[in-house]
């Protein structure tokens, strides 16, 4: 019997990528014939598509190059896309920190740890409710599931009081890694929504051919749909890390100690009363920039499909 | 299950918080000490700061300084903050308007027992002043400082005109000659802090601190003569984006746009960067205008920054001795020479290592000019936007509001302040 | 391979083993929840009963009504007030903000952010579904504002927008324009937040409106074809009612989260000139950090929350008209 259970678990998962493999998505898009377009419509929709590129990428390839520059540069009132004495100093300021005044490798070790804390958190707590909500019909079910829909749409600004005077009172606040409680439960419900609508899309004869292959409820959910749903729990990971990552209004009303903020708290003080440094600024700002970016690069893919496919029932 | 529950799940991240930052404080009483030291100065004027610190450190081996720099902007917040929760520096630099407002929200160390007599009547009035509370010490003043006139020495006398202008009316003149072809008069850093010698030279003032509570005289006919004048005199100067007034204000005067600037000694070495004044004897330093029918009454806001000690901290000993260096003569003096502010003790201007500091000399010079501001509790919140001081100058300038109307709303505002509701 | 196709055949199930098997099952349905159901009641429901508390109470980190530092042992002087947080901000009673005012604002803030988002949005997909050259060249410059962070968007735009060396200003001046007061003419205000959220949203907005254009099936539109629609038919009779459900759902996302919003009104215009580019999140919290009054503060958050309860009332009624379409 138990030499038997690996067998039929994998027998199971072939089964369900059978299923889902038909149930992906058409990428394909709709096109009417070529012939019924004309040749201005397609210049009028390469220039639309041209000047709205440039819209959306110029603010960060402004940033880009004003790094480049020295703040003299940069403060300048002539147009100058590109630096005229390109220098690397901004960069070397912000890594080696050389007046000890912006530990910005304390910022980004805090802002990653707060960032991973929350994701593992969130996705754990998540994972097993949308399960269980998405496959059992339970006293309260209909309770929990209006209550999500109504905390999703909590802001941070409901909480910020209570939260400030609750985390005094426990002397939290100051604590980066206090601020994953806050960010790993105000993300749950929207994790949770996002999760159960990737289970909902697994089919439920999948959780049967387990159960009667002598699975547990849990091997079921575990062994049988959670592998399947690696780009949801993809999806919902990476917007707790982004979430979190991303936060201001907490960390900036939490966090006092130069050494405890995160990213976008520790790149405010280049932003200060007499003055913005907007050498370090632009320069910290692509730093920070980058590893979301490539983590985005990475999480795109899974994202559209959760987005489309998951939450979004076409 | 409610609040043991939710204190059971904070001791439980607090241990989860301790270890993730790798339980940090040393614990023993044996070993140095640490102090926690924020200060606000600027990037140009913080590199003395420093210096001093680790001084105290060589000096001091059983004491290290774990100073770290909060901006100005945001050090009065987080400090509040930080005192609410335990986890405040021992040691703050601290504007002197929150000095008062601390120590009676009760954040502050009494440091009266550790000042000697002779030590307290070295330091100038004024300053001192600020950092008593109910007859108490809570705070070693640092610095002293008020509103000067600076001008470009070179293109004031290219445009005729020989000398610092005295009066408003000379003001308004030399701005005329000196607004052509891109070129301001002066520029302005758009906020209410910088509002104030205009008030103050016309007869204004923010509060009549005779009564109890202090009466608000911000909307008196001297107050709302200085807003008209002041809008006037706009024309002559670049247009205020009030998000980044202050910079570009500096950046003006700085690269010779604007030809007068009306800023504090914090900022001349900073000014001194500046393409226009390359040549450092291009700056010129003169009192602020007056209005010629007031006369020369105190109109320049007197500020300045205090070193106050926590009242949670666990090494006040240590804290006092660390804050009593950094405010010692000597470095006061160090302080003054490296960034051209005004020291507040009597001995540092006497000392011998001041004597080719002709900046400080020229502010000195100027400090009959300085209005003491009014001491209150709520002394930190004045130019907060909690009174409405900026939100109702900036209705008045951009034409929303007459001056008297955004004037008899800051002082209700500030009538709101001083009854705390 | 016997036990296999043994358990692939289920045995007869008796009454008892099924009532078993659905209390193991239920059993496990609640451990699943448990967890979950903790957290938020733990962390949100419970702040948020606290925070309703401090709406009644004048709490504030300055005397006289101190909240009281257990740390410094000092004692709370803070009172029960009622209902005079909300009595004062309904009547308007502070001179020194306009509470109509951030009230419009805050209206103004979501309307045209979901308003813009879901337009251009709708535009890019609907150019981006068709069979064009370097699709997906565009579709990656798309994502770019996407991968922002929010702050980095803020701090860009700000610097776009400073009235001196801000390109947008020095750009106009190029073009013999005025140059605009983006921080202290209050409506350029509110448009220069307005146009930093817009820019972050887009890519949300283009992106899922193109999957779910993707997903209506082709055949649609091959039958309405046949049927002689027209281009413009076939957008309003197939295109248009197929992406209501995503369309719904994306916009109830995005007012959600714009109305969330607070870095980059704090970090471009700091609400201001004069509160008049503040929404009631923004708001709050200078009232509650900045100014350290808790109880006032406290009063704003629960407003927020009555704000949004409307909106979640008219959002079930909108999804309950939208179930119809099926």
């Amino acid at each position: 019997m138990s030499q038997s259970r690996p067998e039929s678990a994998t027998d199971a998962k072939t089964l369900a990528k059978q299923v889902t493999g038909e149930l992906a998505l058409p990428e394909q898009p709709y096109a009417p014939k070529r012939s019924t377009r004309s040749i201005v419509g397609s210049v009028a929709t390469h220039a639309v598509l041209i000047i709205t590129s440039i819209v959306l990428v110029f603010p960060i390839l402004w940033i880009v190059f004003s790094s480049f520059k020295s703040n003299a540069e940069i403060q300048n009132t002539t147009i100058e896309l590109f630096p005229s004495q390109p220098t690397l100093q901004n960069y070397v300021n912000i890594l080696t920190d050389p007046t000890h005044q912006y530990p910005f490798w304390s910022w980004a070790g805090n802002s990653f740890g707060v960032a991973f804390a929350t994701m593992i958190i969130g996705v754990s707590i998540a994972l097993p409710a949308a399960y269980a909500l998405s496959r059992f019909e339970f006293l309260g079910k209909q309770g929990v599931l209006l209550s999500f829909l109504i905390t999703q749409m909590f802001p941070g600004a409901l909480l910020l009081v209570p939260l400030y005077r609750l985390f005094t009172d426990l002397g939290l606040l100051g604590h980066p890694y206090a601020l994953v409680i806050a960010y790993a439960t105000t993300s749950l419900p929207f994790s949770v929504y996002m999760m159960k609508n990737f289970f909902d899309a697994v089919p439920k004869e999948l959780d049967q051919a387990g159960l009667v292959d002598g699975l547990g409820p849990f091997g079921v959910f575990w062994r049988i749909i959670t592998p399947l749903t690696i780009p949801g729990i993809a999806v919902v990971a990476f917007f707790n890390f982004m979430n979190a990552w991303n936060e201001f209004m907490l960390a900036r009303a939490f966090l006092t100690d130069n050494t405890s903020l995160t990213l976008p708290v520790g790149l405010q003080s280049f932003v200060f009363a007499f003055g913005v440094d907007w050498g370090r600024l632009t320069a910290a700002s692509l730093l920070v920039t980058i590893p979301v970016f490539i983590l985005f690069v990475w999480a795109q893919r899974y994202l559209i499909t959760g987005l489309t496919g998951g939450s979004v029932k076409g | 299950m409610n609040k043991r529950f939710f204190i059971a799940i904070g001791a439980l991240a607090s241990l989860l918080v301790m270890v993730l930052s790798g339980c940090g404080g040393s614990g023993g009483s044996s070993g140095p000490v640490t102090i926690k030291y924020w200060y606000t100065e600027g990037a140009q004027e913080a590199v003395v700061i420093t210096q001093l610190i680790s001084k105290f450190e060589q000096q001091n081996p059983n004491i290290k300084v774990d100073a770290q720099l909060v901006d100005f902007a945001s050090a009065h917040d987080k400090f509040a903050t930080a005192a609410q929760n335990g986890t405040a520096p021992d040691v703050l630099r601290a504007d002197v308007g929150w000095n008062t407002e601390f120590a009676a929200n009760k954040y502050l160390y009494d440091i009266t027992k550790y000042v000697s007599a002779s030590d307290k009547s070295d330091y100038l009035q004024a300053p001192l002043a600020y950092a008593t509370y109910q007859g108490k010490l809570y705070g070693l003043p640092q610095v002293t400082d008020f509103l000067v006139l600076y001008y470009n020495k070179k293109v004031l006398s290219s445009a005729g005109i020989t000398a610092a202008p005295k009066t408003w009316s000379d003001f308004d003149a030399a701005n005329k000659k000196l607004t052509t072809g891109g070129k301001f008069g002066w520029a302005w850093e758009g906020s209410s802090y910088f509002s104030q010698p205009f008030i103050f030279s016309f007869g204004g003032g923010l509060f009549d601190t005779s009564t109890n509570p202090p009466t608000p005289i911000i909307n008196n006919a001297g107050s709302v003569a200085g807003l008209n004048f002041l809008k006037q005199e706009l024309a002559y100067a670049p247009k205020i984006d009030f998000q980044n007034g202050y910079t570009n204000a500096v950046k003006a005067f700085q690269t010779g746009q604007a030809a007068m600037l009306m800023n504090g000694p914090w900022e001349y070495t900073n000014i001194l960067t500046g393409s226009a004044f390359s040549d450092p004897t291009n700056l010129g330093v003169a009192a602020v205008p007056m209005d010629q029918a007031t006369g020369d009454v105190a109109r320049s806001p007197a500020g300045g920054q205090n070193y106050i000690m926590y009242a949670g901290t666990k090494h006040p000993d240590e804290a006092y001795k660390f804050m009593s260096f950094m405010s010692s003569e000597a470095s006061q003096v160090a302080i003054a020479n490296a960034n051209k502010t005004l020291p507040t003790r009597q001995s540092a201007y006497n000392d011998s290592a001041m004597a080719s500091n002709t900046a400080v000399k020229s502010f000195a010079a100027l400090l009959p000019t300085q209005k003491a501001r009014p001491v209150i509790p709520q002394g930190g919140q004045i130019y907060a936007t909690v009174t409405g001081f900026d939100p109702n100058l900036q209705k008045f300038l951009t034409g929303q509001e007459d001056a008297q109307t955004a004037a008899n709303n800051i002082a209700d505002g500030f009538k709101k302040l001083v009854a705390g509701s | 391979m016997a036990t296999v196709t043994g358990t692939m055949m289920p045995p007869p199930m008796t009454r008892v083993t099924r009532m078993r098997r659905y209390l193991r099952s239920k059993w496990f349905a609640y451990a699943c929840i448990t967890p979950i159901v903790v957290a938020t009641a733990v962390l949100i429901y419970y702040p948020l009963i606290v925070g309703i508390y401090y709406s009644f109470t004048n709490a504030s980190g300055t005397n006289p009504n101190n909240v009281g530092i257990p740390f410094l042992n000092i004692p709370s002087t803070f009172k029960f007030v009622g209902l005079k947080n909300f009595f004062d901000i309904f009547a308007n009673t502070d001179p020194t903000v306009d509470v109509r005012l951030i009230f419009l604002q805050t209206l103004e803030w979501i309307f045209f952010n979901a308003v813009l988002h879901f337009s251009i949005g709708l535009g890019l997909a609907l150019l981006l579904n068709r069979k064009i050259r370097f699709r997906g060249v565009y579709r990656a410059l798309l994502i770019v504002p996407w991968a922002t962070p929010q702050f980095v968007a803020a701090f860009g735009w700000r610097f776009l927008f400073n009235g001196d060396y801000g390109f947008i200003n020095l750009l106009l001046e190029r073009l013999h324009l005025a140059p605009i007061d983006w921080t202290g003419q209050p409506s350029a205000a509110m448009a220069a937040v307005i146009i930093c959220n817009v820019w972050l949203g887009i890519p949300f907005m283009t992106i899922t409106l193109l999957g779910g254009l993707q997903s209506i099936p082709n055949e649609l539109y091959e039958v309405a074809e046949l049927d002689g629609a027209n281009g413009w038919q076939r957008f309003q009779n197939v295109t248009l009612p197929l992406l209501r459900p995503t369309a719904v759902l994306v916009t109830m996302l995005d007012v959600i989260w714009t109305f969330n919003v607070f870095a980059i009104i704090f970090l471009i215009t700091g609400g201001g000139p004069y509160h008049r580019s503040d929404t009631f999140v923004s708001y709050a919290f200078q009232v509650a950090i900045i100014n350290q009054k808790y109880g006032l503060g406290a009063a704003y958050g629960v407003i927020i929350l009555l704000i949004l309860v409307v909106f979640v009332m008219i959002y079930s009624r909108l999804l309950r008209a939208n179930e119809q379409v099926y």
